[in-house]
Parts: structure tokens; sequence; C-alpha cells
């Protein structure tokens, strides 16, 4: 087990005053079975008060609102300390109920290049959850695989991403897709976790998105969970290795979209600068 | 003919449909119009005994369709016990994953259901679609039947039938049955929806605000109506006319600017009530319509009432095989479209489309249903003074609040074009009076 | 019910504005009208009474589309247009039976066009506007609806009394009805300028510009 004090804070400058602003947060570590919350604080910026404390439907825990006054500065510091144990994550609900995670959303649906990626790696014959010959297609392989397999399985997939693709920031922006980033083979490691999701998701694989921090100063990560035998087990594709107690996880979902950190609209055209600051250091304090 | 004597003042009803603007709005070469919506005078009458038994049959639908959104979004049950595969479920545009675990206001998702019907001629009634999103329709008949009863009181005084004017009676007690506390509103996209008329005449007949996005807020955990000196009156059930996407911009589309930014993160605390439940589309869409009779068995343990037109899932290695010997004798549907569109008869493909076709259902079979064309009945509508027969189809609407009743009524929808299937009201379709006889 | 919101609000008012607009330059255009039977070019006169640019390039051309050009934002079909886009989504304050007469008014102006007689039809579109303030007055219950409705409308006769110089008498009875009205609905006006309206139509020469400007910065 390993104990994390963590800094996380994010400042918008817009360019001129907005309106009505509205905002959600997903910026706080998550409590489960193998991650617990010793403490976390918070404070808004310019000023706390009218916020409410929500869960959306992956369970992640939201902090929503708006801001009355017009303002030009709006942003969020949150200081936590987490213990983190070693393993993978249990799942209560059982796998008919994991659906959602199994299937493409528009950020992940594979394109031609995904798609000739996976021609490449799967042999022929290759039972694939989505043959049209299997009655009950997804899920086929992970209702009749060895223990552990799928985890295998995703190790190799990793490999081959990690080979095929490399790290450029800036090269892709929040919107960017799973096949958009893999057409130019660069991108960061929202790319990384989504374009393994595409492709472990087109072999029936149960697989979301995590979004969180490492140790270290500088901005959040990003990785992925796969799903075997009740147990949800961590990859990060974008350091080809799987995770451990040094992963800190914030929100789940099935992209980079249901896992946004900070999320918000506004009245008026103002441009907006965006930064974050994230720290993470170990502690023996709680 | 029970129609006689109503198409004697048959200029005095048209009269009045322009006189309350009785329309819907089109967008023609992408400009909004408004249309009157094409009225014929002569009633579709269903006897007091064929209707109870659509009664029995439509409860029995719309309460299995409510217990299967409650398990796609809960327990899955029906997935694990491999009465429908989970492709249908998850793969589905209607399916909002958003919606996963979420317990709606009074435990209702399909509050109005449109259900529609065409009868064969046999006198089988058979179940077209379920509209379980926003059914709209409703008004059309409700406001014919008043000012026909103006226009021709000896013929109400001869008919024994049942009163259609409650409608707004029972869409009140359902928002009623699930509001959280406060008033009731009916939320539009605005005076440029194709049903503006209908949001607006429902708005005055049940007592509820008509609003747009803009006249809501989300203030702490509540959603409130906001007046003009900043007084703010709790929202506690909207029926919202809007589709799921554009619903709340910070939940679903985020270029929505007709939304109301967090009222999906209110609704999931149950502090108010949405009017359909956002994620219905999953259990509406041409696919999951295969399923719903075995849904019923299921659900229910009954035998369904009333009977799909027969359908064939090429996703299923039988179906397909059925499918392809049997193609020119099929009416085969895109599960995605929706309004008449994405409907194609097989024996009216080209040799090139039709190869086109089989293509595009062995690559995406989960994409289609394939039908028989049902032999329907054709009723007679009166075209510049000649009686003539036409397809139509009805619209019957199923409200579940405490409980699920059935409107004793519905909209009757016909095709003006002769060679047409086709009755939707954008497609240039017009509109019947349906009268439920009390006797 | 008795919350309105902004927007709805808005409307009302301007709903009572171009209803009045309507009404009350139909009636002066009967007069215009009949003059220029007898080929008498008076659009000119009209045009200068009511501060509208004369854009017409003759009696024929003025008679088409300053009654029915929609495109034209000064005639009588487009001020009759805002009044019915105003009204079409008001339905659930002035009810059914009230949007119906905006309705029969829009119908009217449409039937004139095709019409050799167009007052004739002109004249079923003031009788349209003439029920429908007759159905406001009888069967809005919401005293602040009716209110807002009657604040638009008097502000509008106002401002066309001024510009078309209308006599003291007329105008004071209006200014009059429009104080005893303002304050008794939700909306935000400028005292100032309803003081100085008050001020202005006790003095011995009557400044109508003067009144016409206070009149327009009201709200």
């Amino acid at each position: 087990m390993k104990r994390w004090k963590l800094i996380y804070e994010l400042r918008i400058l817009f360019s001129e005053p907005v309106f009505d602003h509205f905002y959600s947060l997903r910026c706080f570590p998550k409590n489960r079975s193998m991650q617990e919350v010793c403490s976390c604080a918070y404070k808004i910026v310019p000023c706390s008060g009218s916020e409410c404390q929500g869960r959306d439907s992956f369970g992640n825990q939201i902090l929503y609102g708006r801001m009355e006054e017009a303002g030009r500065e709006f942003g969020i510091t949150m200081t936590a300390v987490a213990a983190v144990r070693e393993g993978p994550e249990p799942e209560p609900s059982s796998y008919y109920r994991l659906g959602m995670y199994r299937y493409q959303t528009p950020y992940t649906s594979p394109g031609q290049s995904i798609r000739e990626f996976l021609k490449m790696h799967q042999k022929p014959g290759h039972e694939t959850a989505k043959s049209p010959e299997a009655p009950f297609p997804a899920g086929f392989l992970n209702r009749r695989t060895e223990p552990g397999a799928i985890w295998k399985r995703t190790e190799v997939l990793m490999d081959e991403v990690w080979n095929k693709f490399s790290y450029q920031s800036g090269s892709t922006n929040a919107g960017t897709t799973a096949e958009e980033a893999f057409a130019q083979r660069q991108g960061v490691c929202q790319d990384y976790a989504q374009i393994l999701l595409s492709i472990l998701r087109e072999e029936g694989i149960t697989a979301r998105y995590v979004a969180g921090a490492v140790p270290g100063e500088g901005e959040t990560h990003a990785w992925v969970e796969v799903w075997q035998d009740g147990y949800w087990k961590g990859f990060d594709p974008t350091n080809n290795r799987a995770t451990d107690a040094s992963y800190l996880v914030f929100a789940v979902g099935r992209d980079a979209w249901d896992c946004a950190l900070n999320r918000g609209i506004f009245r008026g055209n103002a441009g907006q600068e965006k930064r974050i600051y994230v720290k993470m250091e170990e502690t023996e304090h709680g | 003919m029970y129609g006689r004597d109503l198409y004697a003042c048959e200029g005095a009803v048209n009269e009045q449909l322009a006189r309350y603007g009785v329309k819907f709005g089109i967008y023609k070469n992408n400009t909004f119009k408004e249309q009157l919506f094409p009225f014929d005078v002569i009633p579709r009458v269903i006897t007091k005994e064929e209707f109870q038994k659509l009664e029995a049959g439509l409860i029995q639908r719309v309460d299995a369709l409510n217990l299967f959104l409650k398990d796609v979004y809960e327990e899955k049950k029906i997935i694990k016990d491999g009465i429908i595969p989970e492709d249908f479920v998850y793969a589905s545009s209607g399916y909002l994953a958003q919606c996963e675990g979420l317990y709606p206001p009074g435990g209702v998702y399909s509050h109005i259901s449109g259900i529609d019907l065409v009868k064969g001629k046999d006198g089988t009634w058979y179940i077209l679609e379920d509209n379980l999103r926003v059914p709209s329709g409703a008004s059309y008949p409700m406001i014919a039947r008043e000012l026909c009863r103006r226009c021709s009181p000896a013929t109400y005084q001869k008919n024994c039938l049942e009163d259609n004017r409650n409608y707004a009676g029972l869409l009140r007690e359902t928002m009623d049955a699930v509001s959280t506390g406060g008033i009731s509103v009916i939320l539009t996209p605005g005076r440029y929806n194709a049903a503006y008329f209908e949001h607006s005449y429902l708005a005055e007949q049940t007592g509820a605000k008509l609003v747009n996005g803009s006249e809501l807020e989300v203030s702490g955990d509540c959603l409130y109506y906001e007046d003009y000196s900043g007084r703010k009156e709790k929202v506690g059930a909207v029926y919202r006319r809007i589709s799921d996407e554009y619903l709340d911009p910070l939940n679903f589309n985020p270029e929505s600017l007709i939304g109301i930014p967090h009222i999906f993160d209110v609704y999931r605390k149950g502090n108010v009530a949405l009017l359909n439940a956002p994620g219905n589309g999953v259990a509406d869409d041409k696919g999951i319509y295969y399923f719903v009779p075995k849904m019923i068995r299921y659900y229910l343990n009954q035998e369904p009432i009333l009977h799909n037109a027969p359908t064939y899932l090429p996703f299923y290695e039988e179906d397909r095989k059925f499918v392809l010997e049997h193609f020119e004798r099929l009416v085969l549907k895109d599960v995605a479209e929706a309004g008449g569109y994405g409907v194609v008869f097989a024996d009216r493909m080209t040799a090139e489309e039709k190869e086109y076709f089989l293509a595009l259902l062995e690559r995406e079979p989960r994409r289609f249903i394939a039908q028989e064309v049902i032999d329907f009945e054709d009723l007679c509508i009166m075209e510049n003074g000649e009686p003539v027969m036409r397809k139509a189809d009805l619209r019957a609407f199923v409200l579940t609040g405490k409980e699920t009743k059935v409107w004793k009524s519905g909209l009757t929808r016909f095709s003006r074009n002769p060679d047409s299937f086709i009755v939707n009201s954008s497609q240039g379709g017009g509109f019947k009076d349906t009268w439920v006889l009390s006797q | 019910m008795g919350v309105i919101s902004v927007e709805q609000t808005d409307r009302l008012y301007w709903l009572g504005r171009y209803a009045e607009r309507v009404y009350t330059t139909m009636k002066l255009y009967f007069r215009t009208y009949d003059t220029m039977i007898d080929a008498g070019e008076d659009y000119d006169r009209f045009c200068r009474a009511l501060e509208i640019p004369n854009i017409y390039t003759s009696k024929e051309d003025f008679i088409s589309r300053y009654s029915f050009d929609e495109e034209d934002v000064n005639s009588l079909m487009s001020n009759l247009k805002r009044a019915y886009d105003n009204a079409v989504v008001l339905r659930e304050e002035i009810g059914t039976e009230a949007l119906a007469y905006i309705q029969l008014a829009v119908y009217a102006m449409q039937r004139a066009e095709d019409s050799q007689a167009p007052l004739i039809e002109f004249q079923k579109v003031v009788d349209n506007l003439m029920a429908f303030n007759g159905i406001c007055d009888d069967q809005i219950l919401s005293e602040n609806v009716r209110n807002l409705l009657k604040v638009g409308k008097r502000v509008e006769r106002i401002d066309l009394y001024a510009r078309l110089h209308e006599s003291r008498e007329n105008l004071e009875r209006e200014i009059c009805r429009l104080a005893g009205r303002i304050d008794r609905c939700s909306l935000k006006y400028h005292p100032e300028s309803l003081d100085s309206l008050k001020s202005l139509i006790g003095q011995k020469e009557l400044d109508y510009h003067r009144m016409i400007r206070q009149i327009e910065q009201i709200l």
C-alpha cells in the first residue's frame, strides 16, 4: 500500500467576462475498494458557495454549479490524501451489467486505420466477439477464456500499439477520436487509452477509460482498465505497462468524454486559456 | 356511414380548424412553413368490444416496455437470461449509458407512449411500432372533436361515443403522479418545431406552463422557473418535447443551445421528473420491436394480446436465410430511422439497388429488420367530393402515471397518395378523428 | 399560474403594441386610401405623418407594398405578422380563443391582398383586432397578463398619437390610462419618463417631438 498526497489546480482565464457559466468537475480521487480517500478539500475560484455534489452513472463523484457573477476567471484547487493498494479492483456487478464498457462510443469507434491494425494482429480464424456466427457475439471471448487470458491478450495488443504510436504533446486535442489519432500515429495519453479501448472492444473485451494522476508534477494522466472474472486490471498504454499502487484514479467511464475532469459552458465569445497543475507525492501522514 | 352528416359541414369544420390554427410546421428548402394539417371529417370508428381488446393489449405492451426499461438500466436480467442479445441494447443509438442505475421519479420510464397499429383486411390489429420518446399527435383529434361537435351537433347526438377531450386531464394526472413537487411545465424546442401547435395547446389545456430551455434553470439541487422579477418557482415535472441529446449540454450534446445545464444532474437525484425518461430510445427502435412479444412473456408471464407484424431479424442466421429467399415480398426498415424514412419495399427496388442492399444487409445485419407487407384495411376519405380508399394507421396513446391507461381515441393518419403506405404528416399525410363507441 | 418569465413579459408587451399599431394605422389608412381613389398622391403625407420612409414609387406601389409586403418592415402585413409571431407563443397565457382572433386578422389581411376591394377585408382585420381587445378584457384572468397587453397598447397609442399630432385631449387621456396601468404589472420602466410626459402634456405649446422621445424610452 502506498499513501499519496495530491494537489490539483485548474485555472481558466477568459479574455472577457463570461455569463451563465455552468460547470461540472470530476477532479477528485475516487473512493473504491483498492483506493481509500483519507482526506479531500477543495476551493472554487473565485468563490465556493452554490455548488452541489453528485454522482454520475459510472460512479464518479461530481461537483457542479453555476458562477453567479460574470467573471474572467474560474478554477478549483483540490488537495487530498489517498491510499492505494496494489492489485486489480474488484467489480461487484456481474458481466451482464458491464455491457456499456464492451461497446464503442463515438470517441472510440474504429475506422480504416484501426481496422487495418486489427486485421494484421488477428490470426485467420481468430474468434473475436464480433464474429456473426456466435449467437451472443459480444463477450464470447470473456466467458470462454482461461483466468487472466484477457489480460495477457491486452498486454500483447498494448505492446503492438505502443510500437506503432508515439507520444507527441499538442498533436491532438480533447475532441480527437481514437481513429483520428491512430491515423496520424501520434498523440497523448488520452489517445493511447482510447485507441487501446477501441481495439479491445472490437475483440469483445470489456474495458474502460480511467482518468487520474501519477507521481510527479505536471498534468493528469489517462489509462485503461480491463475486466475479467470480477476484477478490473489497469494498463497504462502510454508507458506500455500494467498499473500499480502509484496510479491514483479520479474517474472511470467509456471514453475521455465521460471522464472529463472539468466541463463547462458559458455565454459570451471569450477566448479561454486553461492551465492545469497536478502534483502527486508519497507521504507518511494521513 | 357515420360521417354523412359531418361531411355535409366539411366547409365549416375546415374553417374552424383554420381559425384555431391547427397546423404543423415543415421545413421546405430550408425555410420554415406552417401548414394546416389536412383533416378528413369521416372518423375511424372502433367498436366498444374491439377497443376493449386493444386497450388490454396496449396496457400489457406498455407495462412490459416499462419493465424492460427498468431492467435494462438496472439488473439486465433479460440479457442474462438470453432473451435479448446484448447487441440490441448496447449498440442501439437510443441506449444512454448516462441512465445506468438511475431510478426515475415514480419508477415510470415511458409516461406517454404512442403505439402505432394497423388493421389487416382480416380484422386483426398489428403493432407497427412503439414510440416511447416524444410521440406527438394527440392534440389533433382532441381539438378536431371539439370543432366537429360545434359544426354538426346532430352527429354526436345520434351516436354514442367516448369523449376524447379528456386527454388533457389524463396528461395532467400523469404529470402529477410523478411530479416531485412544484409546478409542471411543457418544454418546447420553440415555435419552429413541427409540433409547436400541440405543445402550446396541451400547455393551455393542462394548465402547465409552456417554456423553452432558457426559462428554466438549475439552482442548487432543484430546477426552477424564473419570472421577470427573479422570483423562482420550483418545477416538479417537465413534459419535455425535445430529444434526449439536446436536454442538457453538460451531460449530452455539448452543442445544444435549447437544453438546460445540469437538468440531468437534478433528475438523477430524483428532484425533478422528466416525461418521458431519457434513454427510452433503447426500447422503441425497430430492432428491439422484434423482442417485445418476448418481453411480454418474460416479464408478465402472459401471451401477447396484440401481435407484431411478422418480422425477421437478419441478425439471426435462420432469419437472414429466410429474408434472402423471400426478399421480394418483404419490406425492409432501417432500425435507426423514424418518421417513415429508411423504409424500402423490396419489390420496388431496381436490380442495382437490390444488389447494393443485399451487400449492405450482409455487412450490417443488425441495422435492418424485414417485415411481411401487411395487406391492411384501407379507410375511406373524401377527395374533391369523391370517396376514395387510402392506407391509414392508428396511433394509440397510452399514459402511465400511477397506473397505465389508454386514451379512448387516437390519431388516425392516412396517406393522401393512393400508391403510398407512408402516412406521416411530414410526408404529406392527413388525419382523422378516431371514435371509440361507448355502446 | 402567477409567474411569467422575462420572455413572456416581453412578448405580451409587444403583442399589445403591434396589435395596436395595426389597428390605429389601419384606421388612418382608411382615410388615405379613400383620398387616393380620386387620383390624389396622398401617401407621401401619410408616410411623413407616421415618420416612415417613403420608399414607394407610385400610388399603386404604395397600396400594394405598404399593405401587404412582408419584406417592408413598416407594412401593415409586417406589423400584423409580428403581432401573430408574439401571439402564437402565448397560447397558454392568452388562450386559444384570443389567439384565434389574431389568426383571423391574418387570414383577412391575406384575403385583402387578392381582393378588388381590400377595404372590406381591412374592416374584418379591424373587427378581429377589436374582438381581440374585447376577449383580453373579458377572459384573461391574470391581471398581470392583461395589464402587460394594455401597457403595450397604450405605449403604442401615445407614440402614434404624438406622431400624428393628435389633440391634447386625446393624448392626455392615453397618458392617464397608461399611468393607471403601468404600476400594476411586472414591467420595469422609467418613472421619470412618465413624469415628464405628464408635464409635457400640461405645457401651453405641445412638444410632440419630446413626447415621442419620452415614450420611446419609457421601458
